[in-house]
């Protein structure tokens, strides 16, 4: 059955039934708490639901944001465990009903011979992981209450798995690397278009909106708990959740050893600049391939720039600039994917993510990083947070085929630095190519700098599909 | 001499129902150690097979139990089809006879009878109604010879960097010459020059339209006279279509997720039903003729029709094999076979991105397919009933086998582009285009 056809107009986005984490990145919350829950029982967990419904942050227009931010998602064994009808389960996306430790291996995470994810601690072992409850606010003892009075209103059948804590929004990752430039601008948001943002259609974020092929998608009904159209997925959406530690030290160890083993007057910096496809202070290096001009704050068009270019003098379809193989470059190819500028634009578009991620552990300078010792370089990384109408197209899609295939766009037997994963150091070459004249450069035996500590697929349901997912657990009709 | 050309050979036999549990567990001990490298595949080591680009055994099982499993082989060979038999006879005889020997009529003598065998094998052969191939006419030995140049040229590159950095850019391609050609002897590296094909390609298109122009205008008043009838038929037909509905995200539940992604190619197998009736099937021929025609004079290097990453893929038709029936209930089946790079998302999204109107005009000639419109409008525009229907049709492939596990089209391009170039005279401009390409 195709999704009830939305009237006109109805590309007009409710608001206020969708949770403010997919148009708000909480910015001005600095401190965050993930608590991963398990539901013991099923109508605890409804009840649950339905009183922490009311607290749930609603997207709407901006003004002074109230002091906290409460979003609920929850996991496909999150949605058995509410004892929803078989059609239901069956109707969500396999990706979210086998969760992501099943895809670990066409993630790039280390697994063992059963395919099963080597080094998670998220869920701990043996434990079930049913529902993630985020919470933000803005300073750490109001998070620090925050958390504590959502723990305390935890009925008995639903089991808090201890706290993920994020101390500080950043606007550097722990690498030292400005974040959170590139963002797509999704129809219908409600903040203003920034210089060179792309425009992608409202249902590649959103459940029962138009997405970028002008469909719209199947979505899961539940009947007799009054959803209308007894749709529940409308104004829901998927959040990628994944736990990725990063060891800083060997990052910069590894960028100073290479510099000092080429000499020549390449620095770290310059290096893992590469690696990157932006410098630490944001600026792209399509705009500024040679130093940083490291302005105090990215500048505003930090974020409008394309690879090709008419303009030989700005075209940068080999790379010489940014490299092909560059994290920012690989996550969004923008207008270098293949076919001409406006075909690889067209393509990308069903490729995007809205990222909601949020750094944890101690924060470490660059220029001391190197010095850490191992037992020092742990315990700090990204929670990474994506948000989209489709895990598998989204999500996965860029994880799998731009950031951990060994051949994307011409490379050879190379994966992204950053975040491509692949099997442990050492069994396998994976190179950096950086383009150069006149010959190219290349980087061979690139460690694992990020390491997949778990994660989860979740479903965020729109403030009507939760409470209607709340009464089915109470008293199933 | 012109090199070999590239061939698809196709073998489609029907598995005696008693031995079908022996076939299984050969395939099975097949799979388990592919190139017979840790000594567990005592039935065919596939790293023996000359000439191969990639090859496939399939079981096909009909899902309405209505015709009898058959067998399918299906390799990407160089040059004509008897020489690969007689080759695989003399090197995998015993290989061949525990497979096929599970199959109807196998020769008593096996593989060692080497004309009966051919002969067989033969007679199973089925045509491809087309055949893709990303780098056409490159024969293996070429694809491995310009493989370790490339490698060759790289690791020169890399341990005289510091040193080639400093250089003007043709001194630089002299400087790699050079050291590549003092290793060619001990490495076994082939560097004779080569021309492009570019103009052999160009040469076989102008042939095909113009045959297809003075066909069409011989046939012009015949197909003015039929056109308007067989394009009413045809929309009557595609209104009446029944596609197939999914009302949920179709589950993988024979485990097709759990053998991809583990190598740079990942394999596909689909099986479908051609609607019944001499029209669909008549037009079916009709589109991957046309297919077969641009992809061997046109697209010959690198895309089919925008798709990129394609190594070698083929449509086979297996007409249905019971004796008599009545046209509208003769279940012909066609198989489509592709060997591609990156994970099955990528691919079929490339499907729907960029050549979404050739697929249709293929596929909606058969059973479930998302509704069409004149043939190539609509259908797989609807990417979610596309993934679904794709992923519905697909079958589990027991052995699979890739000739170069670490190489996209890309990469094999870019290895014979780069060989073709070593030993020529090249302007600046081009030798600053090769350099960007090492
Ligand atoms: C610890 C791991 C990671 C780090 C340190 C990291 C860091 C960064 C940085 C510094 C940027 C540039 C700032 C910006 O454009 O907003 C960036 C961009 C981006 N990253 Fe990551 N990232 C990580 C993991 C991932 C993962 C796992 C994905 C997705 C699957 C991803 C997808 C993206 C995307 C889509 C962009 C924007 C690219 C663009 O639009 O130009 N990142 N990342």
């Amino acid at each position: 059955m195709a999704a009830a056809p939305v009237g006109p107009g109805s590309d007009v986005v409710e608001h206020a039934d969708v949770q403010a984490l997919a148009f708000h990145a909480h910015k001005h919350h600095l401190h965050a708490a993930f608590v991963p829950l398990t539901f013991a029982d099923r109508a605890a967990a409804g009840a649950w639901l339905a009183d922490v419904a009311s607290r749930v942050s609603r997207s709407g227009p901006g003004g002074r944001a109230p002091d906290e931010r409460v979003q609920v998602a929850i996991t496909g064994d999150g949605l058995r465990a509410l004892g929803l009808p078989p059609e239901t389960l069956d109707a969500m996306p396999q990706e979210l009903m086998d969760g992501m430790a099943s895809r670990a291996r066409l993630l790039g995470d280390v697994v063992d011979e059963l395919d099963r994810p080597v080094g998670w601690s998220l869920p701990a072992p043996g434990r079930a992981l049913h529902a993630l409850l985020l919470l933000y606010a803005r300073t750490p003892p109001a998070r620090d209450d925050l958390l504590e009075r959502e723990l305390g209103l935890l009925p008995a059948g639903v089991v808090a798995h201890p706290s993920e804590l994020s101390d500080a929004l950043r606007d550097r990752e722990h690498f030292g690397f400005a974040d959170g430039l590139s963002q797509p601008y999704v129809v219908g948001q409600l903040k203003d278009r920034l210089p060179g943002q792309d425009v992608i259609a409202t249902g590649e974020l959103l459940l029962g909106y138009r997405n970028a092929y002008g469909r719209y998608p199947e979505t899961a009904r539940l009947p007799g708990v009054g959803l209308p159209g007894d749709d529940l997925g409308r104004n829901g959406t998927f959040l990628v959740f994944r736990k990725l530690e990063q060891k800083v030290g060997a990052f910069w160890r590894y960028f100073e050893d290479q510099a000092v083993a080429l000499g020549g007057g390449v620095t770290a910096d310059w290096l893992a600049a590469r690696a990157m496809g932006r410098w630490r202070s944001g600026v792209s290096l399509v705009h500024a391939p040679d130093v940083d001009p490291a302005p105090a704050t990215p500048p505003p068009g930090a974020n409008d720039f394309r690879y090709v270019d008419d303009d030989p003098m700005k075209d940068d379809r080999h790379g010489l600039r940014c490299p092909i193989a560059s994290h920012v470059r690989r996550a969004n190819p923008r207008d270098a994917r293949g076919g001409t500028p406006a075909e690889s634009l067209e393509v990308v578009k069903r490729h995007r993510v809205v990222r909601r991620g949020r750094s944890y552990g101690p924060a470490v300078a660059p220029n001391e990083a190197a010095a850490l010792s191992p037992d020092a370089d742990a315990g700090r990384g990204l929670y990474f947070l994506a948000l989209g109408a489709s895990i598998a197209r989204g999500f996965e899609f860029i994880q799998q085929t731009w950031l951990t295939s060994v051949g994307f766009h011409g490379t050879h037997r190379e994966r992204d630095v950053i975040a491509g994963g692949g099997p442990p150091d050492g069994e396998e070459p994976r190179s950096l190519t950086i383009p150069a004249r006149p010959v190219r450069l290349r980087l061979h035996g690139v460690p694992r700098f990020v390491h997949t500590r778990g994660g989860a697929y979740l479903f965020l349901p729109g403030l009507r599909a939760l409470a209607a997912l709340a009464r089915w657990a109470a008293s199933p009709p | 001499m012109p090199p070999p050309r590239s061939t698809a050979l196709t073998v489609v036999a029907p598995i005696i129902p008693a031995r079908r549990d022996a076939l299984a567990a050969a395939l099975a001990e097949i799979a388990s150690d592919l190139d017979g490298s840790d000594g567990e595949n005592h039935v065919l080591p596939l790293g023996v097979l000359p000439r191969t680009h990639f090859i496939r055994w399939v079981i096909v099982d009909d899902r309405a139990r209505e015709l009898p499993p058959v067998l399918a082989m299906e390799a990407n060979i160089d040059g004509p089809v008897d020489a690969y038999l007689r080759d695989l006879a003399a090197v995998a005889a015993d290989g061949m006879d525990r497979l096929f020997g599970c199959c109807v009529g196998y020769p008593a003598g096996g593989a060692r009878d080497v004309l009966a065998f051919t002969r067989w094998m033969r007679r199973h052969a089925r045509r491809a109604e087309a055949f893709y191939c990303a780098y056409r006419d490159v024969p293996k030995a070429q694809v491995d010879n310009d493989r370790k140049v490339h490698d060759a040229i790289r690791e020169i590159v890399d341990a005289r960097r510091a040193e080639l950095a400093t250089l003007p850019p043709r001194r630089v391609m002299e400087r790699i010459r050079a050291e590549v050609r003092a290793r060619a002897a001990a490495d076994g590296l082939d560097l004779s020059p080569q021309p492009d094909d570019d103009d052999r390609f160009a040469r076989a298109f102008r042939r095909t339209v113009a045959a297809a122009v003075a066909g069409g205008l011989v046939a012009l008043p015949a197909l003015l006279a039929v056109a308007p009838l067989a394009a009413a038929t045809l929309r009557w037909k595609e209104t009446r279509d029944r596609p197939a509905v999914f009302p949920h995200p179709v589950r993988d539940r024979s485990g097709l997720q759990h053998d991809e992604d583990f190598i740079v190619q990942n394999q596909l197998t689909n099986v479908v039903d051609v609607k019944p009736g001499w029209f669909r099937y008549g037009l079916l021929r009709a589109v991957l003729y046309g297919i077969d025609r641009l992809a061997r004079t046109y697209y010959v290097h690198g895309h089919l029709g925008g798709i990129t990453s394609i190594h070698f893929a083929r449509w086979v038709i297996v007409p249905d094999p019971r004796p008599w029936r009545p046209l509208a209930r003769r279940r012909h089946r066609l198989l489509f076979f592709s060997n591609y790079d990156a994970s099955w998302e990528s691919y079929l999204g490339e499907f729907v991105d960029r050549a979404a109107g050739g697929l249709t005009a293929v596929w909606s000639n058969t059973e479930g397919f998302p509704r069409a419109r004149w043939l190539k409008e609509d259908g797989a525009d609807d990417e979610e009933a596309f993934k679904n229907w794709a992923r519905s049709i697909q079958i589990p492939t027991q052995v699979w086998w890739s000739g170069a596990r670490y190489s996209t089209t890309q990469n094999v391009i870019d290895d014979v582009w780069i060989r073709r170039r070593m030993e020529r005279d090249l302007s600046d401009q081009e030798i600053e285009a090769w350099l960007l390409r090492l």
